[in-house]
């Protein structure tokens, strides 16, 4: 990606329009929390549109995104529990953060596309985009990180995607915003994350040896043959 | 009169529009209910909206919305006077709860819970109206024209969607072949052989996406600036919508930042019915994609002009 002075230009003074607006406008925490995601994921979108990616690499993403989709359909009954966030965390630790990111923020909105899109679109978005993003830079600083390891982060993003999601409810409809309110919002939805925390490891322990194989496999095609597109 | 069934919005002026109209306007609405905690504003979005729903033929849809909001909107409502202590008017005190260092309930914080409940409720029934009036390829034709690679991968996903069901029936339907019947297996057998349909379904579709991808760049996608084309017409009606969508969207933001339009609910709740000029000018706004439905559904001349 060439990063290019008008870009950077251009960047600081859209954060500086938009930041001026949300200062003078005299918003609430609500609508600025959201704003602030959506200026995010605009900024990682920016960045992805920028780089030349292969069409192979592109439709790899695409599949990866909808198994993550679909895997969440089946298990909406069961609240918490879905093998999704332990399909991105494994293509972030595999395909890097910028798949990782593409393939979570894509599989919420596919995922949507059947149960319902919402306010929580953008957040489910962001979280399961971090989720992803966080595995790839995870697997950079930790090149050797065994099951042990994965586990636990897969188990602490079962409890960050719920205080991620939370965050729009504490802002956008609690009043005051203390410590008091904070903690009262989390409590409501520890049950729900505690579940969506075991479910990722459990299954992580069941699938992660066989699809880690599998992605390397296809992680390693894809470093062969790659088709660039601009 | 009305057609009963899924498609009953599908005649609909709503579903008609021009999805950049239909997207600014329901962004407009989203907006002023973020913007405003006015008990007198979010009655009249949520008026306002629903006769948008009514208007777009997806009352039948709000319903079961409204079903499932019920628990969100309970949570709302009973968290904010547990946790404030501002109101002035105490309805009830005593109880030492755990985090909450005895718990105060005052009507001020009553009026503030209902009153996001009902702002949760505006923002879920503006979904309702996205989702049952706006088809997703019309999201992905807008987004498309600013990031189109994000925009590829949804549509190339949604495409693999039901692919992806048919090859899981058919690896179920091979493991039966086989001879292997899940009925008479144990839990650890069951497992085992769940994982290995799941394995074989993520080897074929990854393979699958190497195909689409080699099919792709032999129709010579990625090797120019790539054509565009959209079938959406922005026609007059288009443009009155989202002329006044946009002035909603500047009127409010400009309201906020000085002042106009906000509310005090504690410690003792403002008049309710101060600042409505500002609130006028807003449902003008916000009302004429409503009244451009009525005149669609109810007026030939005004469905030939817009």
């Amino acid at each position: 990606m060439r990063i290019t002075a008008k870009s950077i230009v251009l960047t600081i003074t859209v954060i500086i329009i938009v930041g001026a607006i949300l200062v003078l406008s005299k918003q609430d925490w609500g609508l600025l929390s959201l704003e602030i995601i959506f200026i995010a994921l605009g900024l990682f979108y920016w960045i992805c549109e920028k780089k030349s990616l292969s069409v192979k690499y592109l439709s790899v993403i695409a599949v990866l995104s909808s198994i993550a989709a679909v895997s969440r359909v089946p298990f909406a009954i069961i609240p918490g529990a879905q093998p999704t966030t332990f399909l991105i965390i494994s293509t972030g630790l595999i395909f890097g953060p910028q798949a990782g990111f593409l393939a979570g923020s894509t599989a919420a909105v596919l995922s949507n596309f059947f149960l319902g899109q919402g306010p929580w679109t953008p957040w489910q978005m962001f979280a399961w985009g971090m989720a992803g993003s966080t595995a790839g830079l995870l697997k950079i600083i930790y090149p050797k990180i065994g099951l042990k390891g994965i586990l636990i982060f897969n188990l602490l993003w079962g409890y960050l995607f719920g205080w991620i999601m939370n965050f729009w409810s504490w802002t956008a409809f609690i009043s005051p915003l203390n410590l008091k309110s904070f903690l009262a919002v989390y409590a409501a939805s520890f049950c729900f994350d505690t579940f969506h925390a075991l479910g990722n490891a459990a299954f992580c322990l069941i699938f992660n040896t066989s699809l880690t194989k599998i992605l390397m496999r296809f992680q390693r095609k894809l470093e062969i043959s790659e088709i660039i597109i601009e | 009169m009305i057609k009963k069934g899924p498609d009953t919005c599908k005649g609909c002026y709503f579903r008609n529009m021009h999805p950049a109209a239909a997207l600014v306007y329901y962004m407009s609405l989203f907006l002023v209910a973020l913007l405003f905690s006015h008990p007198l504003y979010l009655t009249a979005i949520l008026a306002v909206t629903i006769l948008a729903i009514i208007s777009a033929r997806v009352l039948k849809f709000w319903k079961i919305y409204l079903k499932f909001s019920l628990f969100m909107t309970l949570m709302i409502v009973l968290i904010n006077p547990l946790v404030s202590r501002a109101g002035s008017t105490v309805l009830w005190s005593g109880a030492q709860i755990p985090l909450l260092d005895g718990l105060i309930i005052s009507l001020e914080a009553v009026y503030f819970g209902l009153a996001m409940g009902m702002r949760l409720l505006i923002v879920l029934s503006i979904f309702c109206l996205y989702n049952n009036t706006i088809h997703p390829d019309q999201t992905l034709y807008l987004f498309s024209k600013f990031t189109y690679k994000p925009a590829l991968i949804i549509s190339l996903g949604t495409r693999l969607i039901p692919r992806m069901k048919r090859d899981f029936e058919n690896i179920q339907d091979l493991i039966k072949i086989r001879g292997f019947d899940y009925t008479s297996l144990g839990f650890k057998e069951k497992l085992a052989l769940f994982r290995q349909s799941v394995n074989a379904l993520i080897y074929n579709s990854l393979e699958g996406a190497w195909q689409i991808a080699e099919a792709m760049h032999s129709r010579a996608f990625g090797s120019g600036p790539r054509s565009q084309y959209g079938r959406w017409l922005l026609r007059p009606g288009d443009l009155i919508c989202l002329a006044g969508s946009c002035a909603v969207i500047a009127v409010s933001f400009i309201g906020k930042a000085v002042g106009a339009g906000s509310y005090e609910y504690y410690p003792k709740m403002e008049y309710i019915f101060g600042g409505s000029r500002l609130l006028a000018l807003i449902l003008t706004g916000l009302l004429i994609p409503v009244l451009t439905s009525w005149g669609w559904d109810h007026c030939r001349f005004l469905r030939s002009r817009i």
